[in-house]
């Protein structure tokens, strides 16, 4: 029996991961009952039919908890999904019970993307299809279906396929999106504070429902103030749940972050060492606070997609953050294999903090991940169902046509330096993907080429993926990267007052000592 | 100038215009806000680019809805938000006050007055005010009547009037039934639980805890009498081991002894419970409830069910010390040597039902410091402002509660203030400062003339109607019915103390920091991206 875990994501960026990978898990739903290998029961609740949101047929919504600044759910409603009628009028709102004038304000509707007007109209279809006779519906296999991802995605909800219940977004009062400043820990520490007991009612509905919790996937930005959010709200969750309770930690990093000098020339980017200086500070405070707590951090990075030199990935975090969702999903099939996540903590414990390499480690194959990796990173975006997805939607697994070929892939990044994968110390994993359609040589991107080796580390065997070359990971970031993280809060200049001076002080020294520990193991 | 010389890109602002930027954004910010005041004001209805409705009159709320991206109207937002956080009321208050102090500086600032002068003159008014308000106060015993009445006050701005008279009954009895002597009041220990339903009557005040779960067992009972209630934080979970968990044997009987082996640990506890209930439940009429903030699983939820124990999960952890307040008991950390002196005590324990969301109510309780407020209301953004509003309320009770007094309502205090104010200027001020305490004085009226401009009266004929009126030597506030003075003693509308003294403060030290604002500088990254 798989144990059932709940997930929690906190911020922007982690929330287009986020979305990227429900979209995986939704896949996963779609294989038929018999020939599944991986239980939806890990991530789904169940849903009777009989709730209103739900139309018809047992409804699989993700145990999550998204949290974002208002405005950041784009044309998702908090209160009731993705709504495709236009304009609300006059007449449609809600009259009040209210003796006195009234003054109302309407905001500019955000229009669902063009994506999410095909989700439902195929759902109607599907309905249609499903009070058709048996027979009739034999016709209607031919027509293949054609979803462009991401002509118009300004949100993430624009390309989540997955539906969320209800109680599923919480957004954050006088947070919006776009025009506060949520640059620094504190600003969200401090904005945090007196709402996560409020946040945690929802959280602990979709816990309270499990018959066997197995802990907490949390997933955040890691160098904004969502980590400030992510650290208040951690400290309750931990108070109110009991400090053997598993959490996962999965800190995405910014885009734009580069960490070097070296690594932002290598992308031919700029780097901006004031910016880095915020980020890291940001960062090095969540990772302590997730030390107090005993909370496992696993930081993880857009570089690593555009380190594929087959993409055209364009500075979009639509795309980076795909190739993390993926990875994500890759990373945590275990827990739907019946592993508890306590079982893929303690596979991570040795390291203060293991990278995603360590994690990406443990992973059996993923045959629809890659499916829909391919879809996402295919030239345009435009995405090619035909063989993927058939109408009508959801009834089909999926199935290769394409020969399978089986290629080394590790994806990972080092914490703020890369290195290339050491064979001996970490195990490749191997996921079979479709080749060569997956990555047509005429996807590169062009000038890319495959990049150098770290000069250090010549005189160990390393593994070159044939493919993925780009993609490399640390098997061990720990003691340097703690140093690194530790170093980056003494070189920090920037302070505002003397008291955020003292907790950085505290910072760094949490972040010292356990480097030391870790020097002594 | 050192700035262009450090930094060639920076815009400068200077003197006059950074004032007048400064000015225009708080005069802004009012002209928001200021339909908002008092029971009469409008109520107001945001929809978002999602569709999502928000109903509210709440100053606080709107501040947070609004994109504010100005900097002066920024820091405004964040001192009235800080009045909310300190004292739950006068938001909207504390940002007029503030646009009327800069508009009154203003046409000073126009006739040539310098701004440090005008500040002087608002430090005096505000020191000369702190200093009268203490004479003003009156001293209440913890009366339930007045404390109704100032929970009326506050709850009128903000709901229907029908229902916020309900509720200001409502709020009163759950702020006295968590006060204890000695002891300070932990607005916490008052649970407001929304029920998005009507069926079964309106919103109450629960003697005892509603809980927005209930048993995840269909054969465990729905409604119990006299029920023993066990608060614990003990894990009746069967934990697997950590990585890869699996059993090996080679026979049926093995693995059965295996199974077995591994339930027992969560058995043992499961049992010594039942053991208790056994004990203390046998030959009378007594039932039992469990009550545990960790999980249960299914095989412990069955045997827990076989002895008709209601047993509920992964409460939080708030509700373990209110049930405990509320019912007696002590919250368990373990099931050893559990006898029935842990235990608390519920006249009646039963489930409702409301749109596939389960509620057990644990009432009748015996003596509770804790308690629930019931909303009920039809649809989400209907309950969302009746919690804002109770949580207001509840303020305000407790306020008044720890003050020991209240100040008069309905526009008096300004009226009484401005004229004060007045007074000292001309017989104690010398000088140009006093043209700013006179300025402050008269920045106080805004309150009443919106107050009279809401409810559709004419706002300078009701301030001199007021003002006659106070000049006889007592308190006049303002009838928002007929636009003529009453007493507000009389007709029972007070304010409270400690948010109109923190309204002042943070008013005039805002203002008055804005105003000796001469350069607004914009340089380096544009930190709103």
């Amino acid at each position: 029996m798989t144990k059932e875990i709940v997930n929690l994501q906190i911020g922007t960026h982690a929330n287009y991961v986020g979305a990227h990978f429900w979209n995986l898990q939704d896949e996963y739903l779609a294989t038929p009952v018999e020939s599944r290998e991986l239980s939806p029961s890990a991530f789904f609740r169940e849903t009777a039919p009989s709730s209103p949101y739900f139309r018809s047929g047992l409804q699989y919504a993700p145990r999550l908890q998204v949290i974002d600044a208002c405005g950041a759910f784009g044309a998702l409603s908090t209160q009731a999904g993705i709504v495709l009628s236009g304009a609300l009028s006059q007449q449609q709102l809600p009259k009040p019970d209210w003796g006195g004038e009234l003054q109302t304000f309407i905001r500019e509707r955000v229009q669902p993307s063009s994506y999410t007007r095909q989700l439902h109209r195929e759902e109607q279809q599907e309905q249609e299809y499903v009070q058709q006779k048996a027979d009739e519906a034999q016709h209607n296999e031919e027509a293949p279906k054609q979803r462009k991802l991401f002509d118009d995605v300004r949100y993430w909800s624009d390309f989540l396929k997955t539906r969320v219940h209800p109680r599923s977004c919480t957004s954050l009062p006088g947070v919006h999106y776009d025009v506060t400043n949520l640059q620094y820990f504190s600003t969200g520490y401090d904005i945090a504070f007196p709402l996560v007991e409020d946040f945690y009612d929802s959280l602990r509905y979709f816990i309270e429902e499990c018959d066997s919790f197995g802990g907490l996937n949390l997933m955040s930005n890691a160098d904004d103030a969502f980590a400030g959010i992510t650290a208040s709200y951690i400290s309750h969750i931990v108070d109110e749940l009991g400090a053997s309770t598993p959490i996962l930690t999965v800190g995405v990093q910014n885009e734009m972050r580069y960490a070097t000098q070296a690594t932002a020339e290598s992308f031919g980017a700029t780097f901006s060492p004031a910016e880095e200086k915020i980020w890291s500070q940001n960062e090095a405070r969540l990772v302590a606070f997730c030390q107090e707590y005993a909370v496992q951090y696993v930081p993880i990075s857009s570089q690593i997609s555009r380190r594929i030199p087959m993409l055209h990935v364009k500075n979009n975090v639509f795309h980076t953050s795909a190739a993390l969702g993926l990875a994500l999903d890759a990373a945590l099939t275990p827990l739907s294999q019946g592993t508890s996540l306590t079982g893929v903590l303690s596979l991570l414990r040795p390291a203060p903090f293991a990278t995603f390499g360590s994690l990406v480690c443990n992973v059996p194959k993923s045959s629809e991940a890659l499916v829909y990796g391919k879809n996402v990173f295919d030239t345009e975006g435009t995405v090619n169902l035909s063989d993927a997805w058939k109408p009508p939607y959801h009834s089909k697994a999926v199935q290769f046509a394409a020969p399978l070929r089986t290629v080394e892939v590790i994806s990972a990044r080092g914490f703020t330096r890369e290195l290339a994968v050491h064979a001996k110390t970490i195990l490749p994993v191997t996921i079979p993907i479709p080749f060569p359609t997956f990555f047509d040589q005429a996807l590169a991107r062009p000038g890319a080429a495959v990049p150098n080796v770290n000069p250090r580390d010549q005189g160990v065997e390393v593994e070159h993926v044939s493919l993925l070359s780009g993609l490399a990971t640390v098997p061990c970031a720990g003691r340097r990267a703690l140093q690194s993280l530790s170093d980056s809060v003494r070189s920090v200049t920037f302070t505002r007052s003397g008291d955020e001076r003292a907790r950085l002080d505290e910072v760094r020294e949490a972040l010292q000592s356990r480097a030391d520990d870790y020097d002594t193991l | 100038m050192a700035v262009r010389l450090l930094n060639p890109g920076a815009e400068i602002s200077r003197r006059g215009l950074a004032l007048h930027t400064t000015i225009a954004a708080a005069k802004g910010l009012q002209g928001v806000l200021r339909s908002n005041l008092g029971p009469n004001g409008t109520i107001k209805m945001l929809v978002s680019g999602a569709g999502d409705i928000k109903i509210t009159k709440d100053g606080k709320v709107l501040l947070d809805e609004m994109q504010i991206k100005n900097p002066t109207s920024g820091m405004i937002a964040r001192a009235a938000s800080a009045q909310d956080d300190v004292c739950g009321d006068g938001t909207t208050s504390t940002v007029l006050i503030i646009g009327e102090l800069l508009k009154k500086a203003e046409q000073l600032l126009i006739d040539g007055l310098h701004p440090r002068v005008i500040v002087d003159g608002f430090d005096l008014a505000k020191a000369q005010v702190m200093k009268w308000m203490e004479g003003q106060k009156i001293e209440v015993k913890t009366d339930r009547e007045l404390l109704v009445s100032v929970a009326r006050c506050s709850l009128l701005t903000k709901l229907k009037a029908k229902i916020a008279l309900s509720l200001s009954e409502v709020v009163t009895d759950a702020v006295l039934t968590i006060a204890r002597e000695d002891q300070p009041i932990d607005l916490h220990m008052v649970e407001i639980m929304p029920v998005m339903s009507m069926a079964g009557g309106g919103s109450r005040l629960v003697k005892g805890i509603v809980l927005d779960h209930g048993g995840r067992h269909p054969d465990m009972p729905k409604r119990v009498k006299n029920a023993y209630i066990l608060t614990c934080n003990v894990s009746m979970e069967h934990e697997k081991s950590e990585v890869q968990p699996g059993f090996f044997y080679s026979s049926a009987e093995q693995r059965e002894r295996l199974v077995e082996a591994e339930r027992a640990v969560v058995d043992d506890v499961v049992r010594k419970v039942i053991a208790l209930k056994k004990q203390v439940c046998n030959g009378n009429d007594k039932s039992f409830v469990v009550i545990n903030q960790k999980g249960i699983d299914p095989m412990s939820l069955d045997l827990l069910a076989k002895e008709g124990i209601l047993a509920l999960r992964r409460a939080k952890r708030r509700n373990m010390e209110r049930i405990t307040l509320a019912c007696g008991g002590i919250p368990m950390n373990s099931v050893e040597g559990l006898t029935v002196e842990d235990l608390g005590y519920a006249g009646a324990v039963y489930e409702e039902v409301h749109e596939d969301e389960k509620y057990t109510f644990v009432e009748q309780v015996k003596n509770p410091f804790s308690c629930t407020v019931l909303l009920r209301g039809p649809n989400k953004h209907t309950i969302t402002q009746m919690k804002d509003a109770v949580r207001d309320g509840l303020r305000a009770v407790k306020n008044t509660l720890e003050d020991q007094c209240v100040l008069p309502g309905a526009g008096a205090f300004e009226v009484a203030a401005q004229s004060h104010l007045k007074k000292y200027a001309n017989e104690k001020v010398t000088g140009k400062t006093k043209l700013g305490v006179i300025a402050f004085a008269e920045a106080l009226l805004v309150i009443p003339k919106t107050l009279a401009e809401t409810s559709g009266h004419d706002a300078l004929d009701c301030i001199i109607k007021m003002e006659e009126e106070a000049s006889r030597g007592h308190f006049a506030g303002l009838n928002l019915a007929t636009g003529d003075p009453l007493d507000p003693t009389a007709s029972g509308i007070y304010d409270n103390y400690v948010v109109k003294r923190q309204l002042i403060g943070l008013a005039s030290i805002i203002s008055t920091q804005l105003l000796l604002v001469d350069e607004i500088l914009r340089a380096g990254r544009d930190t709103t991206r």
